[in-house]
């Protein structure tokens, strides 16, 4: 047999999914020099590494995001010195065009909203429904 | 009919659980890690600071987003609670609609008739104090004002926001009292306490609040008062350590409570 069939058929043993005990297990890494705990400490501190890498790259992505989002909202103009009544006209116009489930608002008192107020719930409203400026 | 809905009794584990929900999809460890705005950003609500009159924060939601709207003159703390409030409405209550209703009185007592109120702030103390980093931080060896500072500073909440907290998880027999004008407005107290203090009621004499409230010299250190000052149930010679921090500017007092026995 040659030198590469032996070095085949022993990979072949070795990939063979043979069931080993503890025991065996602990023998041969032993016999191997491999300290199993700190193998396992190695891996999940780089995998926490990577984690929090990776965590800490999508919060700067938000960050950015974040940060621009508010931007175009902010450059939303509100329409200058509605009534009241025009302003309540507007908003609820926004609101027939989403269907009632898809839309909550949890406005303490808002009977007492101010017309300041109620401009800038519109505001957010247009923002939401990505209505064009 | 014009008849007042029923109170839906709140739920606060739904609360709870969502915030966990959120903790566990963002993937971080202490609350602080990030702005709270970048947090609820992650999670499709935009805030915004706008100005408020009546309202500290608000909710507009459409389909998957929303943007809080919070008010432009609240402290950090303040700001802080007012966002995870909303957006324990956000993740907690997002498939309910109170736009059908929005520009009638009716709006407002379905609103707060829902009982959804309690289960947004359970959010907001779970998400900004989560119980497995705070509780074990309330075994204390003496309950004062200065441990609940140093968890205020360290989670960045009000004192007290972090006072309530506190007694949720503390093993000690505690009550904090608020008091406005010498009445007492709320009080929230571990289930061992005993007796609570009512609310409508004049604050005691022979505490220290009451020290304060009639304008004399009131200790800001911890006191050893008469618990049956307090406490109904307490025994004559029963004593209990009372810490003040007063508010002047508001005309209030928070009264730290602690039975000892």
């Amino acid at each position: 047999m040659t030198k590469t069939r032996r070095e085949l058929e022993a990979l072949t043993e070795a990939l063979d999914d043979v069931p080993t005990s503890e025991e065996e297990d602990r023998a041969t890494t032993a016999a191997l020099g491999v300290d199993v705990a700190k193998m396992a400490a190695d891996i999940r501190s780089k995998i926490a590494d990577a984690d929090k890498r990776e965590r800490e790259r999508r919060v700067e992505e938000a960050r950015r995001a974040y940060a621009a989002e508010i931007e175009r909202l902010e450059r939303r103009r509100i329409e200058a010195k509605p009534t009241r009544d025009e302003q309540l006209a507007v908003f609820r116009s926004l609101i027939a065009r989403v269907p009632a489930q898809a839309v909550a608002m949890h406005f303490h008192k808002y009977e007492s909203a101010s017309d300041e107020e109620l401009a800038e719930l519109i505001r957010a409203l247009r923002h939401l429904l990505g209505e064009d400026e | 009919m014009n008849e007042r809905p029923r109170r839906r009794q709140p739920i606060r584990g739904i609360g709870v659980k969502a915030a966990n929900e959120v903790r566990r999809a963002i993937g971080y460890e202490h609350p602080t890690e990030m702005e709270i705005e970048v947090l609820a950003y992650m999670r499709g609500a935009l805030v915004r600071s706008v100005p408020a009159r009546g309202a500290r924060a608000n909710l507009l939601r459409v389909g998957e987003r929303g943007v809080i709207g919070v008010g432009d003159r609240l402290s950090p703390e303040e700001r802080r609670w007012a966002i995870a409030h909303e957006l324990g409405h956000f993740e907690a209550h997002a498939g309910v609609s109170f736009l059908g209703l929005c520009s009638s009185r009716d709006m407002v007592s379905a609103y707060e008739t829902s009982g959804r109120e309690p289960e947004a702030n359970a959010f907001a103390a779970e998400l900004l104090m989560p119980q497995d980093l705070f509780a074990k931080r309330c075994d204390v060896a003496r309950v004062t004002w200065d441990p609940i500072r140093g968890l205020a500073n360290e989670f960045q909440v009000s004192v007290t926001a972090a006072a309530l907290r506190f007694v949720t998880f503390t093993a000690d027999r505690v009550a904090l009292v608020c008091m406005k004008d010498a009445v007492i407005q709320w009080c929230s107290a571990t289930r061992d306490f005993g007796e609570r203090p009512a609310r409508g009621a004049r604050v005691p004499a022979w505490s220290e609040a009451h020290a304060y409230f009639a304008g004399r010299e009131a200790s800001t250190k911890p006191e050893t008062v008469s618990a049956s000052a307090w406490c109904d149930d307490a025994d004559d010679d029963e004593d209990m350590c009372e810490h003040l921090l007063p508010s002047p500017r508001l005309g209030s007092a928070l009264s730290l409570l602690w039975r000892k026995t």
